[in-house]
């Protein structure tokens, strides 16, 4: 690849990040909500955790549980963002009628969906970081023993596997701009019911263990919950962090070729 | 097949690069300003920030723009703003080829006859060739150096509007465009609309 050639994809991918921090700009009024839903959602959470010692009368670390369901429900906001810039990018372009331009544009689609999913990543992380800080202070938690940057790093190197399943995600607007959000979110859902979103991996049934081997989400957590739990640091997460590389290099690659399949066929049938 | 001298499979990119669009539905986000649209679409062609600037100044006047209203959103436009932001993001990449789709279309007769002015200007200036689909017979007289009449997915007549008119004018007394349309498709507009209908 010549200079000129890395100078114009760059440019394209400048062009991208700035676009989506300027549609977020202008939608702020709307995000604002969308963040009350997912504190809310986390305060939830929290509370379920404040309860078990309540209703089950067994004595429990409650610091701990509430972290630990808390950490659940940021994963899953942070998800929910991912996946929807990404889904919607496509979705938005469809209703403004403008993806004929972007797809006309000499870029490569590889910049076009990585730059869309780079700035979701830094959107959701800055997100979940917030709900972290409001949830802990709202419940009065220790994070003192936190290790919060090798969370944030985990939750980096896992959004590469994140953005190989958010270009397949991506798909879905394109074959229906219905529906395909919507569907966005039961994928989503059911990523995560198979990783251990609220549980340990080993309370589900065999078959869905075997599935959660398999899936970014169950690292992702596990990663996380390492870090703020026990303080863990990040070079001591190799064991989070080796299948997230590999999920990563696959998912990835594998994403974009299935959105450049489908973004084909949608174009012959006239869907897209 | 291939486009000025590039494969279109194999340079898809360097064709890309030389083709650019107005249709005829503006497509913007709509949320965002002028310029933030316009900086957009020079950067997926790769054109920097500074370059895009300085070209959106230029375009800017040339189509006519108020440059207060480049920071407002463009759903505030008028339809025949929109086309004219339009237009400008189309040739702000400086094409080789401009696909022009029914850009008048649903446009007033003042919005029309300034996009049309500024096609014509435009072409002139960037020595671009237009590549203009109308059902404006009018507009493709005014507009177009070369004609090319289609009836029924074929070409039935080509030539410049000169010489269709000269070649109708034998059987029609001082025709115009849409006679030159009537006497090489064979049927009236109204039949024609019909049979649209009919077979969509």
């Amino acid at each position: 690849m010549s200079v000129k050639a890395i100078a114009h994809e760059a440019r394209a991918s400048w062009a991208f990040i700035i676009r989506n921090f300027n549609l977020t700009k202008r939608y702020w009024k709307w995000e604002v909500v969308f963040f009350a839903y997912t504190m809310a959602n986390s305060v939830t959470m929290g509370f379920i955790g404040k309860g078990v010692e309540s209703f089950s009368g067994a004595v429990v670390n409650v610091n701990y549980l509430i972290l630990y369901m808390l950490l659940g429900s940021i994963l899953w906001g942070y998800l929910s963002i991912l996946f929807e810039i990404v889904a919607e990018t496509v979705a938005w372009e469809r209703w403004e009628e403008t993806i004929e331009y972007t797809f006309m544009a000499p870029v490569k689609r590889a910049t076009h969906l990585l730059r869309v999913c780079g700035y979701a990543i830094l959107y959701g992380i800055l997100r979940a970081g917030i709900i972290l800080l409001f949830v802990s202070l709202f419940f009065d938690l220790d994070l003192s023993g936190a290790n919060l940057v090798s969370a944030a790093g985990i939750l980096a190197i896992g959004s590469f596997s994140f953005i190989g399943l958010g270009m397949v995600a991506a798909v879905l607007p394109l074959i229906s701009p219905e529906k395909g959000v919507q569907v966005v979110h039961i994928f989503q859902a059911l990523l995560l019911i198979f990783s251990g979103v609220y549980y340990e991996v080993t309370v589900l049934p065999e078959w869905m263990q075997q599935v959660a081997k398999i899936s970014p989400a169950t690292y992702a957590l596990k990663g996380m919950r390492e870090s703020i739990l026990e303080g863990k640091a990040f070079s001591k997460l190799w064991n989070q962090i080796w299948p997230f590389v590999l999920l990563g290099a696959i998912l990835l690659s594998s994403g974009l070729f299935f959105f450049n399949k489908m973004k084909f066929w949608a174009k012959k049938t006239r869907s897209g | 097949m291939k486009v000025l001298g590039y494969d279109i499979v194999k340079d898809v990119s360097l064709v890309k690069r030389l083709i650019n669009r107005v249709s005829v539905e503006a497509s913007f986000f709509r949320k965002l300003s002028a310029t933030e649209n316009l900086l957009f679409a020079a950067g997926i062609h790769g054109i920097s920030r500074k370059e895009a600037l300085a070209k959106i100044h230029d375009l800017v006047e040339k189509v006519g723009l108020d440059k207060k209203q480049l920071n407002d959103p463009l759903e505030g436009f008028s339809r025949g703003m929109q086309q004219k932001v339009d237009i400008a993001r189309a040739f702000m990449t400086t094409p080789k080829i401009m696909l022009l789709d029914e850009p008048t279309t649903g446009l007033d007769p003042r919005a029309k006859r300034d996009v049309q002015r500024l096609i014509h200007e435009m072409k002139n200036k960037m020595n671009t060739t237009v590549l203009l689909t109308t059902h404006d017979m009018g507009e493709a007289e005014k507009l177009c150096d070369h004609v090319s009449i289609i009836h029924q997915g074929r070409i039935v007549v080509e030539g410049t509007p000169r010489d269709l008119n000269l070649k109708v004018s034998e059987k029609v007394r001082n025709p115009t465009f849409e006679d030159v349309f009537m006497e090489y498709t064979g049927v009236s507009f109204d039949e024609a609309e019909f049979r649209e209908v009919e077979t969509a």
